[in-house]
């Protein structure tokens, strides 16, 4: 028999059942860190007790980009983390407990972790290649130095770029800002906007409704009828109080439907109902839902009316056309094309049926919230997506009242940290599309505000320097994260374009070896911050120093005050601060806002800030829909904007309509490129790990194995069994991972979770499953933000 | 004697593995030794209706540790009688001084609760966190769920609480072992 | 596949008492032969033999965790079938060892001796075979078990008792004898592996699909080792026909490395046969 049917085996074993028999194979030393090994404290019989040795245990979170910011207790023994605990308070509907999630649970394999970066680096081999030799922090930061000044005379300041980074970068100190603070002190640098993460939401949303801030708090969930979680997966992206708030409305007896391709862990644990949906298509069932709506005259008359525009002919802005009211669109009036439940069944394979029932439950159950996740808003149009869904809400009226949600990005702030600033940048707010740095580095000179650049100076046109400096310090998206994996390695590799890459890591991660110059950097554990969620949130807790740093790693602050100093601008980049004081002062800047945060010593002593609910409900535009002559909307009319004018008036109406459309993507299933690659490949956020952080912590992997999804009737039509190493491919790039099939995943879609670590072997193929080696560099339209979920492939057994 | 169990609301499991992982993180358990298991059980496919795709995909997750069975078969079949079951609270536990690590347990256990441990050639399992407990603390598993889905407890009182079930898809039959184990089962998966 | 310890101590303990059996069947049959030196004749296979028990007390040993708690193993002979099996293997060693030890010091072999380690033995194959008949492990939860261990119990006893006896029966110029045990030792082949054959006539009917939460169908693990059992048989085929081969020649001039040539085949086919046992409940 072959070894690869044992490994087959193997596999599913490891996937299904209980690793019972392959124990041997797998274990590894059950040693965690290296200096310190942890005594291995296998405590199984019944007559084992614990020593003697006291016992500390200190309230910390971590500060990765994790959204759920769970509560971590730290339990030390001698100065080493034996195990973590988390929250124990009594848990109430108003104050629930911030359970960690598996990840958190995980930590200690991520700061014990002997693979850990410990001294700084300096490249020998050619970029990428991952050679490195040791050196001291002193010639790490002179080389920097050296270098940083020499290039910025050469190419001026703006050629100098902190990069987009996440990972461990810190919460109110993040390591990305501190380095743009001290670009901004000698001269300064290059910015960016928008996020991987939301960027399409956060452009589009504005465009409805004036702001980013169109969150409820989460109790407000028990009070819908029904819950549409559109591409919303909670439960493995944001744990924490999400997921207690919507299983709370199911207990409440809230339906809840999920649409999303894949049956997600959200899908199965709280759904009623799932929908799968094509990706890329979510706008033409939303476009078919308005139809119902309309035809049906399900929709709040009263409501359009007052609060909105463009709704119908009757109230548009002045100087359109007649015949671009949403109404005119919806019913097909001036294209000939109704947008009915059947006209969208074709091209998102929702059965009109379904388009029928969801629409006129969502429209007759007052109120129902709508909430949409950000992943369906990371692909080609996701603007359109965005809007749609705010549209949605708004014409069954669902804005503004208890229960209803306005959809879009859903922001809110019960809780402000105030972060360190950044201080000024000498070349005022210069800034690209995060997506596009790849675009500054190869053609900056040419890159003006069709690209998306914002905050040139008058009388010109483009970017003064293509991007020379990179900084991507504490995160992953100098590679990993961004798109087109192959095309950037070589932009990377290419010494005349970039001419100076500095990373700090706590790993060797894929970014990591492209590094110039490679910093380790400690991680939470090792240094003081407070962490704060992602929208909404509802709680801030103090990451609290807990060890030393290990080996000769520093905080990224550190660092970069040594290379303050080393440019003469220690004193300015500090202001006399450690990072701890910097927490105390942002703890005194928050109290100035908030009297109800709590002191240094009160959040040391509780550890967390959270506030009730109950008493510090937020309904989205309550005020604006109870009084709207006092309290306007801040879009241009001061209403709802369901038709666009500063959209109209960007006069590309094809891919950047004023009312929410749906409109072909490329890579697409109304592409024909979908002949020659028939799968729609997406990738999801994966329980086990944060983005990308977390991909080497050998417990994670063990409940989460890197691993393509593919439908039975996809993978039968290849000859495709699960288990199977497959090699997906398209243009760009090919990957070799192992399957797993599952009706878990609609037909016609594959997926692979995101994150995993780039791992190309000498042609360029990924090894390891980075679904970033398939995605491609054409940013969305309007936002100009990574289209994440737009791709095509082929999938074949190897 | 008060006899201990679980309760496990599967309704509610997002098969997340926190409960698991915790559990490692508690008792320092390397990759391959997990005494809380969380197993995902998936049936169903999909139709055609016009140009639409519909489906009856079923899926739903099941976190397994020990049940501390009354009729165990790992105590059973133990050469040794490491494998026994404590009479204050009926927590079945393995008596390291005694074991010898043959493995039979395994081969008897219908749920994979006994882990071996290869470094110290003994059969591992859950012990429902006995030092947490003595301490006031629920155990491991029972803290961490995020969804609040762990309950640990006299059986009776869960079983008065939440019914009786312990038989759902994708599990063995109770009769073999009579586990002290309720379950509410997932819509999909009731039997 | 890790319970190489398993399949070792299971192959050589069904193959020494299998070898007993069949010195016992031999002495029975030619007692009366005054031409026969039994001591001569047995000396080495119960050496072998008994070596062959040690060499399976050992494999097991190495299957243990912490071998050093061996002696409480038999704590439950009350409900344990694993304290049974190895309360009675350890008989059965004792027993070989006896045999081997009586002949040594006696210069003779006793007829009671080898028939109450046969009868030990026979018993032990039963423990043994129950130990996984009443696991959990759906596809060892079958008569197919029981079958399968005496099926080899008997063919490699017989092919190790050709190869032990055969060539001292020739150097001894014993053909007839050497001839009516050949007989004897195809006969015991084909009965055992008449035994496997109906055991996996039986398996699909007598299985019971497993009872170990979400472990692999065995219809999935069978056909991963298709190739594996159909070399299985194959190599049983030719293992008979070279038996029948040394029935029917009068060649002598290759027997002797030709019985030893049989002993290996069967080693080889049992072994396999043994390994989709094991990997059947891994």
């Amino acid at each position: 028999m072959s070894e690869n049917i044992i490994e087959k085996i193997q596999r599913k074993k490891m996937k299904r059942r209980s690793f019972l028999k392959w124990s041997g194979a797998v274990a590894a030393p059950a040693i965690i860190g290296s200096s310190t090994a942890v005594s291995n404290k296998l405590k199984i019989t019944a007559e084992t007790t614990d020593e003697a040795t006291e016992e500390k245990v200190i309230t910390t979170c971590g500060t990765l980009n994790c959204g759920g910011r769970c509560l971590i207790k730290a339990h030390l023994k001698d100065g080493v983390i034996t195990h973590l605990s988390t929250d124990t308070k009594e848990d109430t509907f108003d104050l629930p407990q911030l359970r960690a999630c598996v990840r958190g649970r995980g930590y200690r394999q991520f700061f014990y972790n002997p693979d850990r970066l410990k001294r700084p680096m300096k490249r020998v081999g050619k970029r990428g290649e991952g050679k490195f030799e040791e050196i001291s922090w002193e010639e790490a930061i002179d080389y920097i130095a050296e270098e940083l000044t020499r290039i910025t005379e050469e190419h001026g300041p703006s050629c100098r770029y902190s990069n987009y980074a996440s990972g461990h970068s810190g919460s109110i100190i993040g390591a990305g800002n501190m380095a743009q603070k001290l670009f901004g002190l000698t001269g300064g640098y290059l910015g960016y906007h928008n996020s991987y993460s939301s960027a399409q939401t956060s452009t589009a949303t504005p465009y409805t409704y004036g702001t980013t801030e169109t969150g409820s708090t989460l109790n407000t969930l028990s009070d819908s009828k029904l819950i549409i979680l559109w591409g919303h997966n909670p439960v493995e992206t944001r744990f924490g109080l999400t997921d207690f708030y919507v299983k709370k409305a199911k207990e409440n007896g809230v339906k809840i439907v999920v649409i999303d391709p894949r049956k997600s862990d959200t899908a199965v644990a709280l759904a009623d109902e799932w929908i799968p949906i094509a990706p890329t298509t979510d706008t033409a069932m939303m476009d078919a839902m308005m139809y119902v709506i309309i035809s049906e005259n399900l929709y709040d008359k009263k409501f359009v009316d007052k609060h909105c525009i463009g709704f119908d002919e009757e109230h548009m802005p002045e100087d359109v056309p007649e015949g671009e009211s949403l109404k005119s669109y919806i019913l097909g009036e001036k294209d000939g094309v109704p947008k009915t439940p059947e006209w969208a069944e074709e091209i998102c394979k929702v059965p009109a049926g379904t388009i029928q029932n969801l629409a006129r439950e969502y429209a007759t159950n007052k109120p129902s919230a709508l909430m949409q996740g950000y992943g369906p808003q990371r692909q080609a149009f996701g603007e359109q997506f965005t809007r749609g869904g705010t549209i949605l809400a708004a014409i069954t009226g669902n804005v503004g009242v208890r229960g209803g949600w306005a959809s879009g990005q859903g922001s809110i702030n019960l809780v402000t940290t105030t972060p360190v600033p950044k201080g000024e940048n000498p070349l005022g707010e210069l800034t690209i599309p995060c997506f596009l740095w790849t675009d500054a580095v190869v053609r900056g000179t040419e890159m003006g505000e069709e690209d998306g650049v914002k905050g040139l100076p008058d009388g010109q046109d483009t970017l003064p320097s293509n991007m020379k400096v990179m900084f991507n310090l504490a995160g992953n998206t100098l590679i990993n994260q961004h798109a087109d994996c192959n095309k950037t390695a070589e932009i990377l590799q290419d010494e005349s374009l970039l001419e100076l890459i500095v990373v700090s890591e706590v790993f060797m991660t894929p970014s990591a070896k492209f590094a110039d110059i490679l910093l380790p950097s400690n991680t939470f554990m090792e240094r003081w911050d407070i962490g704060s969620t992602w929208a909404p949130s509802q709680h801030a807790i103090l990451s609290e120093k807990c060890i030393e740093s290990m080996y000769d790693s520093k905080s990224d602050y550190e660092w970069l005050t040594m290379l303050a100093k080393k440019l003469g601008v220690e004193e300015e980049f500090t202001e006399g601060r450690s990072q701890l004081d910097w927490v105390k002062w942002s703890i005194e800047e928050s109290r100035k806002e908030d009297p109800n945060f709590p002191t240094f010593e009160e959040f040391r002593e509780n550890g967390v800030y959270q506030p009730s609910v109950e008493e510090n409900t937020v309904i989205a535009f309550e005020k604006e829909i109870k009084d709207p002559d006092n309290n306007k909307f801040e879009t241009p009319s001061g209403k709802i904007e369901i038709f666009s004018k500063d959209l109209w008036d960007m006069d590309n109406h094809e891919e950047i309509p004023a009312i929410p459309k749906h409109v072909h993507s490329w890579e697409g299933p109304e592409d024909p490129l979908i002949e020659e690659y028939p799968l729609q490949l997406i990738g999801w956020h994966y329980k086990r790990r944060c983005h990308s952080s977390f991909d080497n912590n050998k417990w994670l992997e063990e409940i989460g194995p890197q691993v393509l999804w593919m439908n039975e009737s996809d993978a039968s039509d290849r000859n495709i069994n699960d288990g199977d190493m497959v090699k997906i491919f398209n243009e760009r790039g090919e990957i070799q991972m192992p399957v797993e099939v599952t009706n878990r995943m609609m037909p016609g879609v594959a997926a692979i979770p995101q994150g995993a670590w780039w791992d190309p072997d000498e042609n360029g193929v990924d090894q390891r499953g980075n679904i970033n080696t398939l995605t491609g560099y054409r940013p969305s339209p309007l936002a100009k933000g990574n289209p994440q979920h737009t791709n095509l492939c082929e999938i074949e057994k190897l | 004697m008060v006899q201990m169990g679980f309760y496990i609301n599967s309704q509610l499991c997002t098969g997340c593995n926190a409960c698991v992982v915790a559990c490692k993180d508690k008792n320092d358990l390397d990759v391959g030794i997990n005494f809380r298991r969380v197993y995902e059980h998936t049936e169903g496919g999909y139709g055609k209706s016009n140009q639409g795709i519909t489906q009856n995909v079923q899926t739903f997750f099941t976190s397994i540790s020990c049940n501390h069975c009354d009729e165990p078969k790992c105590m059973e079949n133990c050469p040794t009688t490491a494998m026994y079951k404590r009479e204050e609270d009926g927590v079945v536990v393995i008596d390291h001084d005694k074991c010898v690590g043959c493995r039979y347990c395994e081969w008897n256990c219908p749920y994979g609760a006994p882990q071996y441990n290869e470094e110290l050639g003994k059969m591992t399992k859950c012990d429902t966190c006995l030092d947490l407990r003595e301490a006031g603390e629920e155990p491991a598993c029972v803290a961490a769920c995020p969804m609040r889905a762990i309950e640990f407890g006299p059986i009776e009182e869960l079983r008065e609480k939440y019914g009786d079930t312990a038989d759902v898809r994708g599990l063995p039959s109770s009769s073999i072992t009579k586990p002290n184990l309720v379950i509410n089962a997932h819509k999909d998966a009731s039997k | 596949m890790h319970e190489w310890p398993l399949l070792i101590f299971t192959i050589t303990m069904q193959a020494a008492i299998g070898g007993i059996f069949m010195l016992w069947f031999f002495q029975l049959r030619n007692r009366n032969k005054e031409t026969l030196n039994m001591f001569h004749l047995f000396k080495i296979p119960l050496i072998v033999i008994a070596l062959l028990s040690l060499v399976g007390l050992g494999a097991s040993f190495a299957h243990l965790g912490s071998p050093m708690n061996a002696m409480n193993t038999l704590r439950n002979i009350g409900s344990s079938w694993m304290s049974r099996e190895i309360l009675v293997t350890g008989l059965f060693i004792g027993l070989a060892c006896v045999n081997a030890a009586w002949a040594l010091y006696r210069k003779k072999i006793s007829s009671w001796l080898l028939l109450v380690a046969t009868l030990v033995g026979f018993v032990d194959v039963y423990c043994m075979a129950a130990i996984y008949s009443n696991s959990l492990i759906g596809p060892w939860n079958s008569i197919h078990t029981f079958l399968s261990f005496y099926g080899t119990t008997f063919i490699l006893g017989a092919v190790l008792a050709v190869a032990l006896l055969i060539p001292t029966l020739y150097k001894q110029k014993m053909e007839l004898e050497a001839k009516q045990f050949l007989k004897i030792a195809l006969i015991t082949v084909l009965v055992g592996i008449g035994f496997h054959a109906i055991g996996i006539a039986l398996f699909p009917a007598t299985m019971v699909e497993t009872s170990i939460i979400e472990s692999t169908a065995t219809a999935g693990v069978l056909s991963s080792y298709q190739g594996m059992i159909a070399s299985r048989w194959v190599i049983s085929v030719l293992g008979i026909a070279l038996l029948g081969y040394l029935v029917l020649s009068s060649n002598k001039k290759y027997l002797v490395n030709l019985s030893f040539i049989a002993l290996l085949i069967f080693v080889m086919s049992e072994g396999m046969s043994r390994y989709v046992f094991y990997v059947l409940g891994a």
